[in-house]
């Protein structure tokens, strides 16, 4: 990977990998801290990544770093996770996207990345796999079982408005 | 069996209609009603207030039923989260759609999935990106052939010389200058002999009683002025060949190829030719033509500067030229780019790799 193509990549995909950080982790400079230390570890290790491949590895990176932050924020706070899923029960839901959040935040974290590499970026069952160190089987089932919680969620708060 | 009276008729009743008598049990109760006219109505209603099934409803989805077909009661759930991820071939893709066409159920489950598709929002950006992006800080390595080594030495050596000679040229003129100043204030004294003599020098007292000689003789001739221009050197040859003789030594020392100097030589070379010509003229005697004009001593110093003056800026002119041509050829030839993108020129800080 040269610099140019390195440059490109931060044009191309800077954007996307920091909305699913995001959304993952609900805090923007977390966020920005993991999508930073990501563009860094592929600038790095730029000799070894393939410039084609330079996404994949880039969400790999990503996504390792978030599990890593995400391990590191829960031995500390234990207690903000809980009192956040408290708010959202008690939040007022408008609109499906809003009500769409919601439930994308009540899912388990694996079940939540699944969901958003599925949806944000369209990758594949077996490209989620590689990206989440998963089989593609574990992926599909657990991509499942998430896509039908969301489903219920919907409809619950659907009936209750 | 119980025997039926009028307190527990009513009992009988419901079993005679719910089907749970015996053939003998439901003769007797019939034959009870017949001997009980008054309890015929409350019979007859019992009776009517039974359900039959309604022929007319159907369960149209049958076929969604059957293990057979591709997306069926067990399946169909999975089958419709596989298209929502678009996991399936474009064939299968077709049969959800088709069935959802045909089945409400398929359609509203469909429906429902598909509103929990998340689309990335746009408005969402990364706020940093400007520190993301890197630039590698190398030296910039030129690749040189032995025969580019040679043309960047051949350039360097001329450069060289090219400035040897400029500033060479540039000593030449100092000189020359500082001879003409050293001549002029001789000239102007000359001219303001017109109005006082005996304060020359002697070396130039001949030349300016000469001069003030003719002066006398033909103030009122306005007309010669073609003899004025030939003659105006006579003085300033004499004194220029003085003085170019007296600096030309040093010039041989530091210029050896001073027959290529033309700009330098030049006016020694008119200087003499005319010289030659004027020596004629005054052999043939003409002198007091001549020396008439030779009364306007206020032009002889002003050509004396002009003649100086062009001389280097031509020469100057052609050594810029001259580097420019080498730069653009080196440039053009080796296609090295002698500045950087954001027009930093580069000097000297190449690195040379030998194939």
């Amino acid at each position: 990977m040269t610099e140019r193509e390195y440059n490109e990549c931060v044009t191309t995909y800077a954007d996307n990998v920091y909305r699913f950080i995001l959304k993952n982790l609900r805090n923007e400079e977390d966020a920005r801290d993991v999508v930073q230390t990501s563009f860094e570890k592929m600038w790095v290790h730029r000799d070894e990544v393939d410039a084609t491949k330079s996404k994949s590895y880039l969400f790999t990176v990503a996504y390792r770093q978030m599990i890593d932050h995400i391990r590191k924020v829960k031995r500390v706070q234990l207690k903000e996770e809980f009192n956040e899923g408290i708010k959202i029960q008690n939040k007022p839901a408008n609109n499906l996207k809003k009500i769409l959040d919601e439930a994308l935040a009540r899912l388990s974290e694996t079940q939540r990345t699944l969901v958003l590499l599925k949806d944000y970026e369209g990758y594949s069952y077996e490209e989620i796999g590689r990206i989440t160190s998963l089989s593609e089987s574990q992926v599909k089932v657990y991509l499942h079982r998430a896509r039908v919680q969301l489903k219920e969620y919907l409809v619950k708060v659907e009936n209750v408005i | 069996m119980m025997r039926i009276d009028r307190h527990n008729y009513e009992e009988c009743f419901i079993l005679y209609w719910d089907n749970e008598l015996t053939a003998s049990q439901k003769q007797a109760i019939e034959n009870f009603v017949k001997e009980n006219p008054d309890l015929q109505e409350e019979f007859t209603v019992l009776g009517e207030a039974r359900f039959t099934p309604d022929s007319k409803i159907q369960f149209e989805e049958k076929n969604f039923l059957l293990n057979s077909s591709t997306i069926n009661i067990t399946n169909y759930e999975e089958r419709l989260l596989s298209y929502i991820d678009d996991e399936l071939n474009p064939e299968e893709r077709k049969e959800i759609e088709r069935s959802a066409e045909k089945n409400p159920l398929v359609q509203k489950e469909l429906s429902l999935l598909q509103k929990t598709k998340l689309q990335p929002e746009a408005e969402l950006v990364f706020p940093g990106k400007s520190d993301l992006y890197r630039t590698e800080e190398k030296i910039s390595v030129i690749r040189m052939t032995w025969f580019r080594v040679a043309v960047a030495a051949a350039i360097i050596l001329i450069t060289g010389f090219a400035v040897l000679q400029l500033v060479n040229a540039n000593r030449v003129r100092d000189d020359v200058a500082r001879v003409d100043e050293a001549k002029t204030p001789s000239t102007k004294s000359g001219n303001s002999s017109t109005s006082s003599e005996g304060q020359k020098s002697p070396d130039q007292t001949p030349v300016d009683e000469r001069t003030t000689k003719v002066n006398t003789g033909d103030n009122k001739k306005e007309t010669g002025t073609n003899k004025k221009n030939d003659i105006k050197p006579v003085i300033e040859n004499k004194d220029q060949q003085s003085s170019v003789v007296a600096y030309q030594p040093e010039n041989k020392n530091n210029l050896p190829k001073e027959s290529e100097r033309p700009g330098e030589i030049e006016p020694t070379k008119v200087g003499n030719t005319e010289v030659a010509i004027l020596d004629k003229k005054d052999i043939d005697g003409a002198t007091a033509a001549i020396n008439t004009v030779l009364t306007d001593f206020d032009v002889t110093p002003k050509d004396n500067i002009s003649l100086y003056i062009p001389e280097p800026e031509k020469e100057k002119g052609g050594l810029k030229g001259f580097l420019r041509k080498t730069t653009r050829v080196f440039e053009r030839r080796t296609k090295i780019q002698t500045t950087t993108e954001d027009n930093k020129l580069l000097v000297g800080a190449f690195a040379l790799s030998l194939k």
